[in-house]
């Protein structure tokens, strides 16, 4: 490095003292020369004394500019000039036009050539031209060829000094062109840096991006989430859905379609589920693309391909199906699906979120059970004092007196009425439970909602509503639980009547719709709150309208009734408003399959 | 065989016995009370009932099992289940007579099986 410096603080921009060194060397050794050596005679001592003068001087001059540094200063360029002058006297005083001396003018004179600018091969020109003039001051040439000596020996300086010039320039220019070239390197690499250290940057939030990314993915345990292409193939897979499916990440990604994670009986009810919205989806302007969508699920069994279509239509679908582990173990679970766009907008696959259910389940079963117990347990006694009081009532050797056939008769009713709420309570723990079952049988559902109507119009009488019933005169014939379907409209028609004011209105109807039989009540009662509409059918829930007149019940028929519904697979639906009244409506199919 | 006809019944609430013991002698049975089946089959031998009422939950050995025992052993006794449970679920029997019993659903029952 130091040495490379050095080198170029020599030759590449060297300092005035250097360039005045060849002149000052060439005017010593002349003088060596002239005084020791070849005995020349110095015929003008002055003019020698004042050549040497003026290059010590200009040495002088040349140091000074070195120690300061000052290399491209005007001053600097008077050096070689005074080289050149100083040089034509030494010449002179050396034997003028016979002087062995005057070719060491060259060595100022290319000096004076390299610098910037024709104008110094002019001063070349004139300088030398001058030097070569001194001589002939005194004498003037009185021959030809002195004549052209005083030309010729400049306009060979003067030509050199051209080539010199010029090739300096190109040299010059090179440089230049190489220093720009470097500076423009320079900025390139400055720029190259500046760009690595962003893109470090950038990599640096990308790994803390990806590291938080990591550790929120591993950090789901309680869920198993998962995603998938469109393929169904396994391509993220969580801890948590390791832990509930017992496989790890290396035996799933990309190995594993999502189909083998449910139950037979789960893709099965799953087909049955979202049939309609399978269809649906398939139906889309550009054919190319649905053939390509159906291409990719093809290998899947229906229920799968149905459950994307419906997470397609409605962009995220929850249900409760039965999952199955690695090693066959059924598990309850919520099944999220969400379908999952690119940035772009193009579909990557879906996202499933499942959750286990088995507690749930268990608990629910639990508490289903407990109720199921506590309702066997209540009947037996219930059963007893119903029995007996039957045996007090009906003794033919000890009749009861009329005051306490009367008593009896009212523990009787209540006793009835224990039993009646005892029953329900079991039915809707079975009904919660799914387990309660269907005696199917074919019945016409006139008839069913005839004997409704009579069983319930003592209650209207008393409670001063008019009832009424609209079926049509031919027979509905229905497969259903004709006991159950009876159990529904009674209920239907006790609510009814409990909730309508005296001087109000109720009717019951059924009509065939095709594969389905409708059946409405409808009343000119309380009518039902908008917002409590929805809770309407839940286990012990009781409208404000109910608690707020006082009207009797512990919030059980409903659900039994919907419990009824859709055990048969019908559909149950209300319209009501506050005040006017409520219609309930049920659609029953014609023929219900047992559960 | 002697005398009214024989009625064998098996419950495990004494109170649900006595009641159907009342019920049954006033239709003119004679009645073989048992309070759980392991002592109704211990009577097989010394009884031929021509009616059994069997009650489903019982302890140790079930109303089921007693059911099929009396069929095998007793073919032409009338069999009728009893039971707070709902009607669907009783095994094959003759009649059925859900709980609460009263005198009418009791006469009711009999006359079905034409005991």
């Amino acid at each position: 490095m130091t040495k490379r410096s050095l080198q170029q603080r020599l030759f590449d921009r060297p300092s005035p003292l250097l360039k005045q060194i060849p002149s000052l060397s060439g005017l010593l050794i002349a003088l060596g020369l002239s005084i020791y050596v070849l005995d020349i005679s110095l015929s003008n001592v002055m003019l020698v004394s004042v050549g040497s003068g003026l290059i010590f001087g200009a040495t002088a001059i040349a140091v000074w500019m070195s120690a300061r540094q000052r290399y491209e200063d005007v001053i600097v360029m008077l050096i070689p000039m005074i080289d050149i002058v100083a040089l034509g006297l030494f010449r002179w005083g050396t034997g003028g036009v016979n002087s062995l001396f005057g070719a060491l003018m060259l060595l100022p004179v290319v000096w004076l050539a390299t610098a910037p600018g024709v104008r110094y091969v002019a001063l070349v020109a004139v300088l030398t031209s001058f030097n070569y003039l001194l001589p002939y001051l005194a004498a003037p040439p009185d021959t030809w060829t002195d004549w052209l000596r005083v030309v010729i020996s400049p306009l060979v300086f003067a030509g050199v000094a051209v080539v010199i010039n010029d090739l300096s320039r190109q040299q010059r220019r090179k440089v230049q062109e190489a220093q720009s070239l470097v500076r423009e390197l320079k900025v390139a690499l400055s720029i190259n840096e500046t760009m690595i250290e962003k893109l470090q940057e950038k990599k640096k939030e990308h790994q803390a991006l990806l590291d938080s990314f990591a550790s929120l993915w591993s950090s789901i345990t309680a869920q198993a989430i998962f995603a998938i292409d469109t393929c169904g193939t396994v391509t993220a897979w969580t801890p948590g859905a390791e832990q509930l499916f017992g496989l790890n990440e290396r035996q799933v990604l990309g190995a594993v379609t999502v189909d083998s994670f449910f139950t037979p009986t789960a893709l099965a009810i799953l087909s049955e589920e979202f049939a309609t919205s399978s269809t649906g989806a398939v139906v889309a302007a550009d054919g190319s693309e649905v053939d390509a969508e159906i291409d990719s699920s093809a290998a899947l069994p229906d229920g799968v391909r149905a459950l994307f279509a419906a997470a397609e239509a409605a962009s995220d679908i929850e249900t409760i199906l039965d999952v199955a582990s690695a090693s066959g173990r059924v598990i309850p679970a919520r099944v999220t699906i969400t379908q999952r766009l690119g940035a772009d907008g193009n579909q990557l696959g879906y996202l499933l979120v499942i959750t286990d259910e088995s507690r749930a389940v268990e608990v629910a079963r639990m508490k289903d059970e407990f109720v199921g117990m506590v309702s066997h347990e209540l009947r037996t006694p219930l059963s007893s004092i119903i029995g007996f009081l039957d045996l007090l009532q009906n003794d033919p050797e000890q009749p009861l007196t009329a005051d306490q056939l009367e008593f009896v008769e009212v523990i009787n009713r209540n006793a009835n009425r224990l039993l009646a709420l005892v029953g329900d309570l079991l039915f809707t723990a079975q009904a919660e439970s799914g387990s309660f079952p269907l005696a199917l049988g074919e019945f016409d559902l006139t008839k069913s909602v005839a004997v409704a109507v009579q069983s319930a119009s003592p209650i209207a009488l008393r409670a001063g509503v008019e009832l009424e019933s609209d079926t049509p005169d031919e027979p509905l014939m229905i497969c259903a639980d004709a006991t159950r379907i009876g159990q529904a409209l009674d209920n239907l028609l006790s609510n009814a009547l409990k909730f309508t004011p005296a001087g109000g209105r109720v009717v019951v109807g059924a009509r065939s719709t095709g594969e389905n039989v409708d059946i409405w009540v409808r009343d000119t009662g309380l009518g039902i709150p908008k917002a409590e509409q929805e809770q309407l059918f839940t286990r012990f829930f009781r409208a404000s309208t109910a608690t707020r007149n006082a009207v009797p019940g512990i919030g059980l028929g409903l659900n039994i009734i919907r419990a009824i519904v859709i055990a048969h697979h019908g559909k149950m639906s209300v319209t009501s408003a506050e005040g006017e009244g409520t219609e309930f409506n049920i659609s029953l199919p014609r023929e219900s399959s047992s559960t | 065989m002697a005398g009214a006809r024989l009625a064998l019944i098996i419950d495990d609430s004494e109170d649900q016995l006595d009641l159907l013991q009342r019920l049954l002698e006033r239709e003119g049975f004679q009645v073989f009370a048992a309070i759980d089946a392991e002592s109704a089959i211990a009577a097989f031998d010394e009884i031929s009932p021509a009616l059994a009422i069997v009650d489903l939950n019982l302890p140790g050995v079930t109303g089921a099992e007693v059911a099929l025992r009396i069929r095998a052993r007793f073919p032409e006794c009338a069999l009728i289940v009893s039971s707070v449970l709902d009607a669907v679920d009783y095994p094959e029997a003759d009649a059925a007579l859900p709980k609460p019993v009263t005198g009418a659903s009791l006469r009711e029952a009999i006359s079905k099986v034409a005991v």
